[in-house]
């Protein structure tokens, strides 16, 4: 998947640039890594429109309306494909801009189709102080991606994240929504090899 | 006991304990006993907090509750041949005596979490004959004021962090005329190395509820918000069923037990932002924008949630809330030393032997919480470091362990007690990348509003780069992050820019020698 060319007469108002813009600013005043521009890019992929569109319709009139969208389209969908959140505009009466504002400053929201397997570790102090940097180096090389990427085959994405709530039994990681304590680098392997025979 | 009734069988279903494989035990436990046609009654309750011995299974026999730990499903059938489920058991290797006797537990004073671990978090009836609901059904008998002069009086501390005088803020949204008033619970519990918040609201939900509903009737709300973290979907699952078993039993709802007063809750998910812990950020995010900081003033007790006068707290300080109603915010005063009245949970975890939560009235020294409670490092090195608060708390050096657990000795100190999250470090720790970590961290997480925060965070983090690879004393480096931290220190509007330097220039103050500069003489 390539970013839809920004050619054309653009404004920094236009929905493709905001984002962009932000991402540029907030961090590091550099440019983005193509990645983090997920959420620019024109999908290929196909989501479920109505899918969407009931959620949006749903709980367009609760408090905080489209935090509540967003999280449940990912929730739902395992991402938020760029190309729904016009549709999330016009339900809740918002500029576009608005919508890509608040999608984008989330770090759950993933922009991409999801991976069929999401393993995430923690990397803050109480797994640091375990050994996660230690872990950290061996699952990347085990799927052969850093974190916040996604392998090739979109089998497995590695994601980065501080702090589980299960310190007590750090080092802590999640596969699959399922969230595991003490974890080694051989208990990694058992939990990767039984996601490879499923 | 009649050998009729059947044996119950406790087994957490606190996502520490799933995390080392509870839900394996349990199923083990009904499988094994419909193996030997034994009748057993299986609760699932919160965690006990003595994480070293999760999985832990409790057995209830003649009103005493015996516990076993760590558990493994393949430890389940010696349970059974050694009768664990008789009056006179055989002895299990395993076996840890009397639950509430075990050391570490004996020793705390719970009462935020005197029933978790105990109960079964989603049932009103156990709840109500664990004491549960007293503080309220009293708080329905007094005049808004009288309770809220009940938490000035208890002295009770916001325990998200920052440490404000509940009773304060709940005085200022009393007082604003506005009739749509909102109590927020800030269950965001971003601050790495705490979990409390967590256990509590899978281990004993009505608690939270219960609290929260007393502060809805002290400033006169009708409706509560609860914000939780993304990261926890066994308390969003807990939570969403004690809200509606309150409702159900008349708890919450339009007619709060007969009362004609009304209180609802309502709970909404985060999604992933460490920056939407800080109060105003928090705010924002309910109402479904970005969780950038406001300015303050108005502070949300008069303009908060939607505009409107809010009480926020976090999960702990409603928590502690049905006990001082309940005894007397003079009772939970006399508890503590200093300013920092009643009791602290703090959380033991990092590089430690027997991690977990200890609920202590103030005053504990790290020393004792680290050791006696702790059992002092798991690799079995020496502590090297320990950091205190989360994130933006300082990194405090092996001779500074008599530090007492307190607001004000902690201040004094350089440092803070935040959310009271303890992390051991052994020897094997580098403090400059700790540091790094520190300015990572404020990078990945800042909202973006202040420049020094923004920007600073990253030059930080290149800074510390360049001071891990030369580690060459007096570095001219040195003298720019001291500066960078300074300005960061100063031109932040919020505690993430402002307090990122505490764990930076803690870590250079204390741990000179990992900066490449000559180690500190050693200090008293
Ligand atoms: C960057 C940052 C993160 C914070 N995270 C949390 C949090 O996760 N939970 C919390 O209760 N308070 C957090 N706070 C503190 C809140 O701003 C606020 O002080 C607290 O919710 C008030 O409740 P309390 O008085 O009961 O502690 C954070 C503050 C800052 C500056
Ligand atoms: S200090 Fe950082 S996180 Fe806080 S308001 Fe400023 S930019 Fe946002
Ligand atoms: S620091 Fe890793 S789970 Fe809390």
């Amino acid at each position: 998947m390539r970013p839809a060319p920004l050619d054309g007469n653009l404004s920094m108002d236009d929905a493709r640039i905001k984002p962009l813009a932000r991402l540029i600013n907030r961090r590091t005043h550099a440019w983005p890594a193509v990645e983090d521009c997920g959420i620019a890019m024109d999908s290929s992929e196909t989501w479920d429109k109505d899918a969407v569109a009931a959620i949006a319709e749903s709980l367009k009139d609760a408090p905080g309306a489209l935090l509540r969208i967003l999280r449940r389209v990912q929730d739902d969908l395992g991402w938020v494909p760029p190309p729904a959140l016009p549709l999330i505009a016009h339900t809740l009466n918002l500029s576009r801009a608005e919508v890509h504002g608040v999608a984008s400053f989330y770090h759950d929201f993933r922009h991409t189709p999801p991976a069929r397997n999401v393993i995430r570790l923690c990397r803050a102090e109480s797994c640091q102080a375990l050994g996660a940097e230690a872990l950290a180096r061996h699952v990347r090389s085990r799927l052969g991606v850093g974190f916040g990427e996604t392998t090739s085959d979109r089998e497995f994405a590695l994601d980065a994240v501080y702090c589980l709530g299960n310190c007590a039994c750090s080092p802590a990681g999640v596969i699959n929504g399922q969230l595991l304590g003490r974890l080694t680098p051989k208990a990694f392997d058992d939990a990767l090899e039984s996601l490879v025979r499923r | 006991m009649s050998s009729a009734d059947p044996a119950t069988i406790f087994v957490p279903r606190d996502s520490g304990a799933l995390s080392l494989g509870a839900d394996g035990v349990a199923a083990a436990i009904a499988a094994e006993a419909s193996r030997r046609s034994i009748a057993v009654k299986l609760i699932r309750t919160g965690s006990r907090g003595l994480y070293w011995l999760e999985p832990m299974v409790e057995v209830e026999i003649a009103g005493e509750r015996r516990a076993y730990g760590p558990i493994g499903s393949a430890d389940v059938p010696s349970l059974f041949d050694t009768g664990f489920l008789s009056a006179t058991p055989g002895g299990h290797p395993l076996a840890l005596g009397p639950a509430e006797k075990i050391p570490s537990l004996a020793r705390q004073h719970r009462i935020v979490f005197a029933r978790v671990g105990v109960t079964d978090p989603l049932s009103v009836d156990d709840y109500l004959a664990h004491g549960g609901f007293r503080g309220l059904e009293r708080a329905l008998a007094m005049p808004g004021a009288a309770i809220v002069e009940e938490v000035v009086r208890a002295n009770l501390r916001g325990r998200g962090g920052a440490a404000f005088p509940a009773g304060i803020k709940w005085k200022t949204t009393l007082e604003q005329a506005d009739p749509t008033k909102y109590v927020v619970c800030n269950a965001d519990e971003g601050d790495s190395g705490t979990f409390a918040d967590r256990m509590l609201m899978e281990g004993d939900p009505f608690l939270l509820i219960e609290g929260m509903t007393i502060a809805g009737l002290a400033v006169g709300a009708t409706q509560g918000f609860i914000y939780l973290r993304s990261e926890y979907p066994h308390a969003l699952r807990t939570l969403t069923a004690a809200i509606a078993a309150a409702e159900a039993r008349g708890y919450l709802g339009k007619n709060v037990i007969g009362s004609g007063r009304g209180f609802t809750l309502d709970l909404m998910v985060g999604a992933g932002a460490y920056i939407c812990g800080e109060e105003t950020a928090m705010l924002e995010s309910l109402e479904g924008k970005r969780g950038m900081v406001r300015y303050k003033p108005p502070v949300p007790a008069v303009a908060g949630l939607f505009g409107r006068p809010s009480v926020v707290n976090n999960v702990l300080t409603f928590a502690s809330v049905p006990a001082i109603i309940e005894h007397g915010g003079e009772a939970y005063s006399q508890l503590g030393v200093g300013r920092s009245r009643g009791t602290i949970p703090l959380q033991l975890a990092g590089n430690v032997a027997r991690p977990g939560l200890v609920e202590v009235p103030f005053g504990l020294s790290l020393r004792e919480l680290i050791y006696d409670f702790g059992g002092g490092t798991r690799s079995g090195r020496p502590l090297r470091a320990v950091q205190v608060g989360g994130p933006l708390g300082a990194y405090f050096p092996a001779a500074m362990l008599d530090l007492k657990i307190d607001y004000e000795a902690f201040a004094e100190a350089g440092g803070m007690l935040g959310h009271g999250g303890v992390v051991v470090f052994d020897d094997t720790v580098d403090l400059a990348r700790m540091a790094r970590y520190a300015m990572e961290f404020c990078a990945i997480e800042s909202c973006g509003k202040c420049t020094p925060c923004r920007i600073g965070s990253t030059r930080g983090a290149e800074l510390l780069d360049r001071v891990i690879d030369k580690r060459a004393a007096g570095g001219a480096e040195l003298n720019l992050l001291r500066e960078l931290c300074d300005t960061m220190a100063a031109g932040s509007l919020c505690a993430l820019g402002g307090l990122t330097p505490m764990p930076v220039m803690s870590a250079l103050r204390h741990f000179p020698e990992d900066f490449g500069l000559p180690a500190a003489a050693a200090r008293p």
